[in-house]
């Protein structure tokens, strides 16, 4: 099947001192265009993309690498030389979209190229990514992390009592490339004679995901925040590990019969009031009742009893887990020439047919002065 | 104003959060979008049942990601009900639904039926395992998936358990909005150039492995969480300062100096730990505003760490567009980034049940006025009271 971007080209590209996250957020953005079948170029310095180096490495590379690269085209251009710039600009005029940071657009070809002097229709959209925007002052420095506590999602993860918690891996950063993706193919949707400018700020893409809570606070004047133990869900152990507590209201009578203890009976737990008034007790027992069961046991009466329970997995048991194997999630791609690693292909399965990354692109010593 | 999905038709069958929020993204970029809802069924975030004081302006989850809708309520249950929707379709270019797997194809709105009343319809059916797999009739909200899909494993203290993203959050059931939108996008695109449709089908679950595909790559990680640190940085944690506030502080390796010299640390302390250690003791002792302000000086990056009242309040001064106004100024959900030449922008306010209901089967269904009082009267759609009155008799 023809994938739905091809005939696209892209690139991507970022100054030298542009923030880890947004190194990521651009990469991923690219990605997503990649596995839909785009031709995407990144732009990387002599030294390679620092994200190269990003811990931990897989058969000497790194694994954040080889996951948001696949598939693309990697050239190598000189930074700040005439050279480089003449060669990012015959690149430019060949793309039809550009992904990148905000430090870039004034420091090289980018902010001309944005203009309408262009060979008609290319490139048509420039994704624009920043960690903050306007109105945020542009001396104040963030990252990626600093970006999660300004947008209030630091504040709901983790104990009470404990240090707020970052979600695994780069969410913000991830999601923020989303925002970029989404953006860009809104872009070229558009028929106007000059290029549509897609602005992506990471802490806007984090408030608008974290919406629940400011709704909350816009009419209620107060926001929730972490609970821990007291949470109404949260992480309980079981027999061979853990399991998210997740249920509402209509599922406590299946919920009761899983964990099968006379004491949930008590009239405290009667009502959703009550079970939140006494939430650290409910958590006791429901562990209490969970330590006698596994994972599967739990996984199965959920399926059968629609509970919206969640056992949790590590992404090396995703790797052979059933339902993943089913729908070929985990594709094998190429590191180089004798090794190939697993990673996740895209997340959607289009009329049937799923996308297999391409392989992850290796470094060019030598810059290339002429990358056509 | 022309938009990217300008002449773009979708009809909504997206509840809660997941699906609402990706054809509220969809409206944005200029899409019509329909929300279909039904004289026995609405749309869950329209009951308010929270405890405590109740808002002015409607339920405030529904208010936030219905806004720029059109809304229609017709019982898929009954064939005229069916009949109906399938019209619509032939007249649209986008459904979307994130119900349970099966509901459509019991409806008799599955993507076959869909397809033979109208071939170049893109159907976006966003789920929590997907269409197909062993575990394809699974439920769930958005911390489940936290935990099903390899996150919740990479959340968490150095010396405690797995962590969901909790009901507050539910992150999977945000974040899928924005790359559901993206993929109907592309889906509209392709059919540009092709004329074909597409069955989109979206798990959240692949999605928010997905979104940590870099710890599949690694393998067995040894030590899977580790709170706030992170590689490459030297320090990455969120630290009290005097009066108890949380600062939320990163120091890459070459602002290490920088920091040291800032803390009056000897060097000392070479390990992360030790110098975390004397970096809270040193935050301990100043208050919040002085302690961001000389970490500032010094070139590391810092943030208090906010909870959402206080993140609201930095709108016009930190940013700008993730939370919106209607006309009425009345706050609403806003745009996760911005178009220059083509901005979002809030047109509607989120509708009531069945507002356009007559209008929406007069204009696109060509019904008449009288077929529309009797369709009502049957009970196979509803129409919200004034509405009915807009179509000429």
């Amino acid at each position: 099947m023809r994938r739905p971007l091809e005939g696209f080209t892209i690139l991507e590209a970022s100054a030298d001192d542009c923030a880890l996250g947004i190194r990521l957020a651009i990469a991923l953005a690219g990605r997503i265009a990649a596995d839909l079948g785009a031709e995407v170029v990144k732009i990387e310095p002599p030294g390679g993309d620092p994200v190269r180096r990003v811990p931990p490495l897989v058969e000497g590379q790194s694994a954040l690498f080889a996951f948001l690269n696949a598939g693309k085209r990697s050239v190598v251009l000189p930074s700040g030389t005439s050279g480089g710039k003449a060669a990012f600009g015959q690149l430019l005029a060949a793309a039809h979209a550009v992904i990148a940071d905000a430090a870039l657009v004034g420091s090289c070809e980018l902010e001309s190229a944005l203009g309408a002097r262009l060979p008609a229709g290319a490139p048509r959209v420039a994704a624009i990514l920043s960690l903050l925007a306007p109105p945020a002052p542009p001396e104040l420095k963030a990252s990626e992390f600093t970006v999660l506590a300004l947008g209030g999602m630091l504040d709901l993860v983790g104990e009470a009592e404990r240090t707020p918690l970052r979600l695994g891996g780069h969410q913000a950063a991830y999601a923020a490339g989303l925002a970029a993706y989404t953006g860009l193919v809104a872009g070229l949707c558009g028929t106007a004679a000059e290029p549509e400018i897609v602005r992506v700020s990471m802490l806007e893409t984090v408030l608008w995901l974290n919406w629940k809570s400011l709704a909350t606070a816009s009419w209620s004047g107060a926001a929730p925040t972490r609970a821990g133990r007291a949470a109404e869900w949260q992480v309980l152990r079981c027999a061979d590990g853990w399991v998210a507590l997740v249920y509402q209201e209509v599922d406590w009578p299946a919920l009761c019969r899983l964990a099968g203890d006379a004491r949930l009976a008590d009239r405290r737990f009667a009502e959703r009031h009550g079970r939140l008034r006494h939430s650290r007790a409910l958590a006791d027992i429901l562990e209490e009742c969970f330590l006698k069961l596994t994972r599967r046991q739990i996984h199965e009466t959920a399926l059968a009893e629609k509970l919206p329970l969640g056992p949790v997995s590590s992404p090396e048991e995703l790797a052979r887990d059933a339902h993943y194997l089913a729908r070929d999630f985990l594709a094998r791609v190429a590191l180089d020439a004798e090794t190939s690693i697993a990673m996740p292909r895209l997340p959607v399965v289009w009329s049937g047919t799923h996308f297999a990354p391409g392989p992850v692109p290796a470094l060019t010593r030598r810059p290339s002065p002429v990358p056509l | 104003m022309k938009r990217p999905l300008s002449g773009c038709r979708v009809l909504d069958l997206g509840i809660i959060t997941a699906g609402a929020a990706t054809s509220a993204l969809l409206a944005d970029l200029g899409a019509e979008v329909v929300k279909v809802e039904s004289p026995s069924y609405r749309d869950p975030f329209r009951n308010w049942s929270a405890d405590g004081p109740q808002p002015k302006d409607g339920p405030p989850f529904f208010r936030f990601t219905n806004r720029n809708k059109r809304a229609i309520s017709l019982d898929l249950k009954r064939p005229q009900g069916r009949e109906l929707f399938l019209r619509l379709a032939a007249k649209s270019d986008v459904v979307l639904e994130n119900f349970r797997r099966g509901v459509m194809a019991r409806l008799g709105i599955g993507y076959a039926a869909l397809r033979a009343a109208n071939p170049r319809i893109i159907l976006a059916s966003i789920s929590s395992q997907g269409e197909a797999g062993p575990d394809a009739n699974y439920v769930s909200f958005g911390s489940t998936l936290d935990a099903m899909g390899g996150l919740a494993w990479l959340t968490g203290y150095a010396d405690g358990g797995p962590v969901v993203s909790g009901r507050d959050i539910n992150y999977p059931d945000q974040v899928v909005a924005i790359f559901a939108a993206g993929m109907v996008v592309t889906a509209w695109l392709a059919r540009a150039k092709t004329g074909a449709g597409a069955h989109l089908d979206l798990s959240q679950r692949e999605l928010t492995s997905f979104l940590v595909g870099e710890a599949f790559v690694a393998g067995d990680l040894k030590a899977p969480r580790n709170g706030n640190a992170q590689a490459p940085f030297a320090l990455q944690d969120c630290f009290r300062v005097a009066g108890g506030d949380w600062v939320a502080v990163t120091v890459a390796p070459e602002e290490l100096a920088a920091l040291r010299t800032l803390i009056g640390d000897s060097g000392e302390a070479a390990s992360a730990v030790g110098l975390g250690i004397a970096l809270a003791r040193w935050l301990g002792q100043r208050p919040l505003a002085a302690a961001t302000a000389a970490l500032a000086s010094a070139g590391i990056a810092a943030a208090p760490v906010l909870d959402g009242k206080q993140a609201l309040e930095e709108r016009g001064r930190l940013w700008q567009i993730a939370i919106a106004e209607t006309a009425a100024g009345v706050a609403v959900k806003g745009f996760p980034f911005q178009l220059e030449h083509a901005p979002l922008a809030i047109e509607r306010e989120a509708p009531e049940i069945g507002a356009d209901t007559a209008q929406v089967l007069a204009r696109l269904g060509g019904y008449t006025r009288a077929e529309i009082e009797a369709l009502a009267s049957a009970g196979a759609i509803e129409c919200a009271p004034r509405s009915i009155n807009a179509i000429p008799g």
